[in-house]
């Protein structure tokens, strides 16, 4: 095989305290590159300013709401500088695979056609069969409401076809101390890169897809497929508006007796944060970036469609077929998404923890701010790392400030949610404490006034109006925890397992940092 | 029909006789539409509305102004103008505003006169917000914190210039409902009812059936009748049933009641009526039905349907048959609890939605991928952008995050992050998410200037650092991290965490300042694997 070995004059990365930390240098791939080149021109009208030749990747660790500080220099001979990553293609081994990832996750993947095989976590023990592939659907044309299109609203596949990988090399691997990553070129639309991070114990699939093609005269609706072996006797679970997981059986409706017509596309249901399976050993769960529609249409099996481009309108009222375009000035093409989904097995009863927790990481990304300045400068005029809340203190695992927000009057407008259904997770499915105090450190609490949801009246008032309703047939009202009124002088907040409770707290003073 | 032809003899015979000129006075009748609910009877609930998309084949500035009129005749503004003169006429008239994107562009062009008229039409209870968010969102490629945001955005404005706060979900034509719609954006707000329109044609006929269009629906399974909420699924759309629309072109037949003229239809008409109350009532639990008056951008000229509903209540209820009455979906809400009636269980969700065998409407699960993911990103950025907002405090003059607040409420809309919009308007949402993101880049940019920059030396003069972000990163692009490092210029970068715990990740960014030589070596896979 070859390796691409690179030396060179490299870059440093310190941390917040001033410490040098381990980074590494992934070359940009040729597909990140036309990707890169197109959409700065489609974005900005003009050529990219400068000249990324690398991915620079290093660990960082933040404190809660609040921020670190990284540095990156050019490396002095004297320094450890940033590794670069080694590239290889698979071209041979005894036992015909080959395996990536260097901490506790590995994935096995075939030499022979680059696929993956074998989902390993050497810290639990989880060793499973595991596959991705990719297929599409070709869209049916329909012209009315008789002949039904696949459209903007409606998905009505007119049969399945496999991708299959085109071209003799499928496959190259990035290796380095921080990620290993995977890059498979499916064919001219259709590329995917696969990241096993050390640290981290899920797979993380980023999708290039586009322009599909349509030269054939069919829309297509492009989705991915992770096929494991697990036995999930038709039952799948998808989350409802990135919240509570919903348990959907394949074929069936809770409410009456389905009349099957669309076996495909009426097993689909909206995923905004995750789907997932389990057997009586395992879960297998698949978090989004983003709203996807997906399935589990064999047992065992997970499908996400990710793309779609039709060329019928599908007799809805919005009059134009689904088939978006990216210009160049006039010069137009289907259009070309990148997206990521993410892919955890767990033994049976722990896959909760990483949804809910890596949940809230994909959705609040940390955010990167930029500027340059030489680096003791930097250093020793500046706070490096800052944490809005009490150093001693962290939310619960299972508490997440999901709105932190000043109202026009300097008051502040608090949500908390907890992250857990009844009974979803062992350890976290439990009523638990916010300290108040420790949120808001630098500055005095006067009063906190709990509100409904919406934040337009206070919840008493709302719990003293609400009608009470007579239900058909049901005897035991099973008995729902919720927290209690929050104590003035105590100022702790408890949440029962996905309650939301909103606040708006009042300071003695509007007194920001600044002053 | 009998009716008919004996005015169609009299007129005729009046006009042979001449009498016309001597005997017959103009008449102006005083219709009574007074009435309340009448406990007896079957109560047929007339609820004006108009259903206002905050974009679909139009933008929502296009759909607000009238602009755009070749792709469809619909401006908001003769809606909402003609609404308020139609409700000021008479104090009987009620009407359901849903759309606060709309009201309040309609609203900051009022003069203070009018704007005290229209507190009046709401303190009244005339004139009523429903659902009150933004937009009316949609329910599946929608995250609930983005639900809760634009929900509250609209709240708090009616709170704020009203005083009201809306008690009615009206969710009448988002493409399958979802479970954190009706415990979380229905219970949890403090609503009494949810309505709307679209469910699977199998569960409705099932429904229709078993007289189960209006249940108890509990849709979290940990809150569960903590977070329970009375929900109404309309029998057939959220139109009003065939024959009742009074749009100007509609063709609908209006009541003509004017001795004077040809084709007068009073009784006909109120048997049609009653024909068709009686048809829902026998799909509906108790004695009160609810009928929709309006569609999509209809009342642009609120009068024309105004005219007919007056007399049809004032005619049916001379009938007696059935009692009709404006109302609204509120008023519905308590005659139904009122009733004292036992309604059916609902838990789980309403999807996926098909409106007939082979129309399920599962794709628009993942249309337009690239808003959805557009979106998803500015949501979270918005959330760290308001955290960083508190931390230095607003500004009444500098930059705000406001806009992007408005600009994510409106892509919550059901033809928005759905997907289901026209190529031009799904545009238009991109555009106002990246403006309201410039605007929001400069808050948290002088926030973190700010915050890095507390421990400042005096000396130090520009010790506030022009921070610059990379909205680009996806593509591999970021000019400040690709820019060239000496030894004078390092990076710095700040990686801020939204979260309320501390979390490792790994930061990935695009480099370029490498001088570097490639030498391709040949080593042994099975080496290299060790
Ligand atoms: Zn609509």
């Amino acid at each position: 095989m070859t390796l691409d070995h690179v030396s060179s004059e490299c870059l440093i990365v310190l941390d917040s305290t001033g410490k040098e930390i381990e980074s590494q240098l992934l070359p940009l791939s040729n597909v990140s590159l036309r990707t890169r080149h197109y959409h700065v021109k489609v974005n900005l009208g003009r050529s990219a300013s400068s000249l990324a030749r690398y991915w620079l990747a290093f660990s960082a660790t933040v404190p809660p709401l609040g921020f670190s500080t990284y540095v990156v220099s050019s490396a002095k001979r004297t320094e450890s500088s940033s590794v670069i990553s080694t590239q290889f293609t698979p071209e041979e081994s005894i036992d015909n695979t080959f395996e990536v990832g260097q901490g506790n996750l590995k994935l096995l993947y075939t030499v022979d056609e680059g696929k993956l095989t074998r989902y390993i976590n050497n810290r639990n023990s989880v060793a499973a069969y595991a596959e991705q592939s990719y297929s599409y659907y070709s869209g049916y044309n329909g012209t009315d409401r008789v002949f039904q299109a696949s459209g903007a609203y409606v998905f009505r596949p007119n049969g399945t076809f496999p991708i299959k990988p085109e071209g003799q090399v499928p496959l190259t691997v990035l290796r380095g101390p921080i990620l290993d990553e995977v890059h498979h070129q499916l064919n001219t639309w259709l590329h995917q890169v696969t990241r096993v991070y050390k640290e981290k114990e899920h797979a993380e699939v980023e999708f290039t897809i586009g322009p599909i093609p349509v030269d054939d005269g069919f829309g297509k609706e492009i989705t991915a497929q992770i096929k494991t072996s697990l036995n999930t006797n038709e039952t799948f679970y998808t989350d409802s508006n990135g919240r509570d997981f919903i348990k959907r059986i394949r074929d069936h409706r809770s409410d009456w007796d389905l009349e099957i017509h669309q076996p495909i596309a009426g097993n689909y249901y909206p995923i905004n944060l995750g789907i997932y399976l389990e057997d009586g050993n395992m879960e297998v769960s698949v978090l989004v970036d983003r709203a996807v529609g997906g399935s589990s249409l064999v047992d065992g099996q997970i499908e996400l469609m990710l793309h779609r481009r039709l060329l019928n309108d599908d007799a809805r009222g919005v009059g134009e077929a689904l088939n978006e375009e990216v210009c160049v000035f006039d010069n137009c093409k289907g259009l070309t998404i990148q997206g990521k989904f993410f892919l955890r097995i767990d033994p049976r009863g722990e896959g909760a923890k990483w949804r809910r927790t890596f949940g809230q990481e994909v959705y609040s990304p940390l955010l990167l701010a930029f500027s340059e300045e030489e680096r003791d400068k930097w250093m020793s005029s500046h706070i490096t790392t800052f944490s809005a809340i009490d150093p001693s203190y962290t939310l619960p695992n299972n508490i997440a400030v999901i709105t932190l927000q000043e109202l026009e009057s300097g008051k502040a407008l608090l949500r908390l949610a907890h992250l857990y259904e009844v009974g979803e997770d062992k350890d976290y499915s439990v009523l638990t404490s916010v300290e108040l105090k420790k949120l808001f450190p630098d500055k005095k609490i006067i009063k906190v006034t709990e509100m409904n949801l919406s934040a337009n009246q206070e919840r008493r008032e709302v719990e003293k109006k609400r009608l009470d309703w007579k239900v058909e047939g049901t005897t035991e009202e099973v008995s729902v925890v919720k927290g209690g009124v929050v104590d003035p002088v105590k100022l702790v907040v408890e949440l029962a397992p996905m309650e939301i409770r909103t606040f708006v707290i009042e300071f003695d003073h509007l007194k920001t940092f600044a002053s | 029909m009998q009716m008919q032809i004996e005015k169609l003899i009299f007129t005729v015979a009046a006009i042979f006789a001449g009498l016309w000129l001597t005997h017959v006075e103009p008449k102006y009748i005083e219709y009574n539409t007074t009435s309340g609910i009448v406990p007896d009877k079957i109560n047929v609930h007339l609820v004006p509305h108009s259903h206002d998309d905050v974009g679909w084949l139009k933008t929502v500035d296009q759909y607000f102004v009238g602009a755009n009129n070749s792709i469809r005749g619909a401006c908001v503004q003769n809606v909402l103008d003609s609404v308020i003169a139609a409700l000021l006429d008479d104090k009987n008239r009620k009407f359901i505003y849903v759309e606060m994107a709309f009201f309040q562009r309609w609203w900051r062009q009022q003069s203070e006169t009018l704007k005290a008229k229209v507190k009046d039409l709401v303190n009244s209870g005339q004139l009523e917000f429903i659902n009150g968010g933004m937009c009316m969102h949609d329910e599946a490629a929608t995250h609930y914190i983005d639900l809760i945001d634009q929900t509250t955005l609209g709240h708090r404005f009616i709170e704020h210039e009203f005083g009201q706060k809306p008690r009615v979900g009206w969710q009448i034509d988002p493409f399958g409902h979802s479970a954190v719609q009706a415990y979380l954006l229905g219970a949890e707000l403090g609503f009494d009812s949810l309505f709307f329109a679209r469910i699977d044609y199998q569960d409705r006929a099932k429904r229709k059936d078993k007289k189960a269009l209006e249940v108890i629906w509990r849709g979290s399974r940990s809150l569960s009748s903590s977070s329970q909420l009375f929900t109404g699924i309309f029998p057939i759309h959220y139109e009003p049933p065939d024959g009742f629309t009074f749009e100007i072109n509609d063709v609908s037949p209006p009541i003509q009641d004017d001795d004077l003229l040809f084709d007068y239809n009073v009784e006909q008409r109120v048997n049609d009526f009653v024909a068709a109350a009686l048809q829902q009532a026998n799909v509906t639990r108790t004695n009160h039905i609810m009928w929709t008056m309006g569609t999509d951008f209809r009342y642009q000229y609120a009068v024309s349907w105004f005219r007919q509903m007056d007399k049809f209540i004032h005619y049916v209820n001379m009938d007696g048959r059935v009692n009709a009455l404006y109302s609204t979906p509120s008023i519905y809400t308590d005659a139904k609890h009122a009733a004292n009636e036992q309604w059916p269980l609902k838990t789980g969700d309403f999807f996926p939605y098909a409106d007939r065998e082979n129309a399920y409407w599962t794709g628009y699960f993942t249309s337009r991928p690239t808003l959805k993911g557009y979106v998803r990103e500015m949501s979270g950025y918005f959330l760290a952008a308001r955290q960083l907002e508190f931390f230095k405090g607003r500004n009444s003059s500098g930059p705000s995050t406001d806009a992007l607040a408005d600009a994510l409420a409106i892509a919550q809309h059901h033809d928005a992050v759905s997907g289901t919009e026209r190529q031009h308007v799904a545009s238009d949402y991109a555009l106002r998410l990246s403006i309201g993101y410039r605007e929001a880049e400069k808050v948290v940019a002088s926030s973190l200037a700010l915050l890095t920059g507390l421990r400042l030396n005096a000396t130090y003069e520009d010790s506030v650092p022009e921070f610059q972000q990379c909205p680009l990163l996806n593509i591999s692009y970021c000019p400040p991290s690709e820019a060239n490092l000496t030894d004078e210029k390092s990076l710095i970068i700040i990686a801020y965490n939204p979260l309320g715990w501390k979390r490792k990740e790994i930061i990935r960014i695009p480099v370029s300042t490498l001088t570097y030589s490639l030498n391709r070596v040949n080593i042994s896979y099975i080496t290299n694997r060790s």
